[in-house]
């Protein structure tokens, strides 16, 4: 080893502990001293929307049987619709939402942010003239406008979004038996149906810190027993939203909005 | 000086033998997509995107029997290109002749899928491709064994570095690069795309227009009748540019059922006899016709659906004329309703260089 770097070496080792010593020290000063970091709390809360679908006071589930007041059976195996500017007090929870019971179960929405919790629900049922007849592929990809998101609630252009999607199977013949082999289609589409300005006050329930709950309740006894309008399973039991189909189309809308409170 | 000049050698030399003979570079190039214009985005999983090495070697594996336990078959055997990517056998053949009983599914626009196979019991491409290797019925080739073979091959072990970075082949990268492949079959240029684009105002190319001109009375009153509630009421299934919902659905073939299909994967009763609604394009080519390929021709496809409907528990409610057999069409409503169908080939597609072998 050459002379000049061993005195190098040496001359390192001397002073590497007493150097490696202060450097530890300063680094621990440095610390001690920094001013404590005050985090700021957060104000973002997390709303999250339910929609229970119900007969009566009794929750339901897809695909089983239930019975009317007059005995006749039902079981819903689809329930899909779109609900348009869902508002909670001034805050929008969603721009369109599309409940799809059979894929997302109850789920609705769910709205992170900082804002105040409201009561007063705003919303409106279907999709708006304007995007009703617009492109899908247009619609942003995270939007449930979107064609592909969209899927089977969207027909044509021309026709547009499908707004409320309600089939099943009936057992209209009131007996000891359960035979659901009768078919109903409910399909409410067309700038005609859409249903703006609905509203109700809800009261969110907290369900952790900073974290609530919104629950509407969908009542199939007061959509298809409504009182006004009750629906003869028999007999209006298929509706595509054509021209001739208007006055049970009609009936569908009014007592599909009117089939919705808090839970 | 010259014992660690010889040391270095030595150990340059070890390194590299250890290299397993990789000479490539990991530099793939991003491949982008022509997504058609009447189309939606194809959503492209993150951990797979695609590139032109990935899909090279995807479609060189699709299209290689070394998969296979006996390497008679690949995947292209079961999904030919001249029979719109399935097969013209009602249940195909995989190896020493076994039959399945389901019906090859046509591979056309799988991108846009949600699910695969006709019980859906794939949510992903990637997982898709990675059942017809082991399956008995198929190809009946071990995962181990299919990846020893393939790690066997320098040219392979290439190619999967090229694709993806990677000296040691595993299973889920021949999955990721065979999906990359077919990520890019997309068929959009049959006369029904044109039938469309001009529904909806979409501009057409010089090209289009001269197939706008070609448009038959009698293909235009089967798009009718196919969309029709009081017609053939098709399109509550088949509709948009893909020619299709993403749903599983009981279309009235039997009354009883011998396979449960989605009801077999999820259990619930109400599932039972549904099976995935598949895109109608290219159906012409795509013959036999159903889950268990029971039906030789559209025309049988129209007379089921005219006449021959089947009631049971779980049909799809969409089905309306079902009380009365179907959507009792006459013959020259089914002429046209064919004539209309007809309309969905799309012969670039099928005849595609970069599709084929």
């Amino acid at each position: 080893m050459p002379l000049a770097f061993r005195k190098f070496t040496g001359m390192k080792m001397k002073y590497l502990f007493p150097t490696f010593l202060l450097a530890v020290s300063g680094l621990l000063i440095t610390i001690s001293c920094k001013p404590e970091e005050v985090v700021p709390e957060s104000n973002e809360v997390t709303v999250e929307g339910k929609i229970i679908p119900s007969y009566g006071g009794t929750d339901l589930s897809i695909g089983e049987v239930y019975s009317l007041s007059n005995g006749v059976k039902f079981k819903i195996t689809a329930l899909e619709f779109y609900f348009e500017d869902v508002k909670l007090g001034e805050t929008q929870m969603i721009g369109h939402s599309l409940f799809d019971w059979e894929e997302r179960g109850t789920s609705w929405f769910t709205k992170k942010g900082e804002f105040s919790v409201g009561s007063a629900l705003t919303y409106g049922i279907g999709v708006n003239s304007t995007a009703n007849h617009a492109d899908p592929t247009l619609a942003p990809t995270t939007s449930w406008l979107y064609a592909t998101n969209a899927n089977d609630m969207h027909w044509t252009w021309s026709s547009g979004y499908i707004f409320i999607k309600i089939e099943g199977k009936a057992d209209t013949l009131v007996d000891a038996n359960t035979n659901c082999n009768w078919s109903f289609s409910y399909h409410i589409a067309g700038d005609d149906f859409f249903t703006p300005n609905q509203s109700m006050t809800v009261s969110p329930s907290q369900v952790a810190d900073k974290k609530y709950e919104v629950k509407l309740r969908f009542d199939f006894q007061e959509f298809f027993e409504n009182q006004l309008r009750p629906i003869n399973l028999a007999t209006e039991y298929l509706t595509h939203s054509a021209a001739v189909e208007d006055e049970l189309t009609e009936k569908i809308r009014s007592n599909f909005a009117n089939a919705f409170s808090p839970y | 000086m010259n014992r660690y000049l010889l040391f270095s050698l030595i150990g340059i030399g070890i390194f590299l033998g250890c290299k397993k003979n990789i000479v490539s570079t990991y530099d793939p190039t991003p491949y982008e997509l022509e997504i058609p214009s009447h189309f939606p985005q194809m959503e492209i999983p993150e951990d797979n995107p695609m590139t032109v090495e990935g899909l090279t070697l995807g479609k060189k594996l699709f299209y290689d029997k070394i998969l296979s336990l006996d390497k008679t078959i690949s995947c292209g055997s079961c999904h030919a290109p001249n029979a719109g990517f399935a097969d013209h056998n009602q249940f195909s053949s995989g190896v020493n002749g076994t039959l399945g009983n389901r019906q090859s599914m046509a591979l056309v626009n799988l991108g846009w899928q949600t699910s695969f196979f006709w019980d859906g019991r794939a949510k992903t491409l990637e997982d898709q491709i990675l059942q017809p290797v082991p399956n008995p019925v198929e190809m009946h080739l071990e995962w181990t064994e299919a990846v020893a073979r393939l790690s066997a091959s320098m040219e392979y072990r290439n190619m999967f570095y090229q694709a993806f970075g990677v000296s040691k082949i595993e299973k889920e990268y021949v999955a990721k690069a065979i999906a990359q492949f077919l990520r890019t079959m997309i068929s959009a240029e049959s006369k029904y795309d044109v039938m469309y684009k001009v529904e909806n105002g979409i501009p057409l190319s010089p090209a289009e227009q001269v197939i706008e001109n070609q448009i038959t009375f009698e293909e235009l009153a089967g798009y009718d009748l196919f969309k029709s509630l009081v017609g053939a009421d098709c399109f509550h299934c088949h509709n948009g540019a893909l020619m299709q919902v993403q749903k599983f659905s009981n279309n009235g073939l039997d009354a009883t059922f011998t396979d449960l299909g989605r009801g077999a994967v999820t259990g619930n009763p109400n599932d039972n006899g549904k099976f995935k609604v598949p895109s109608l394009r290219n159906i012409a080519l795509s013959a036999p016709y159903m889950h268990d390929g029971r039906f030789q021709t559209l025309d049988e496809v129209i007379d089921h659906y005219s006449t021959g409907i089947h009631e049971s528990e779980t049909i799809d409610p969409l089905i309306e004329y079902s009380f009365q057999g179907g959507v009792q069409l006459d013959a020259t409503q089914k002429a046209q309703l064919k004539a209309f169908l007809l309309t969905l080939t799309d012969n670039n597609f099928v005849t595609n260089p970069a599709f084929l072998p």
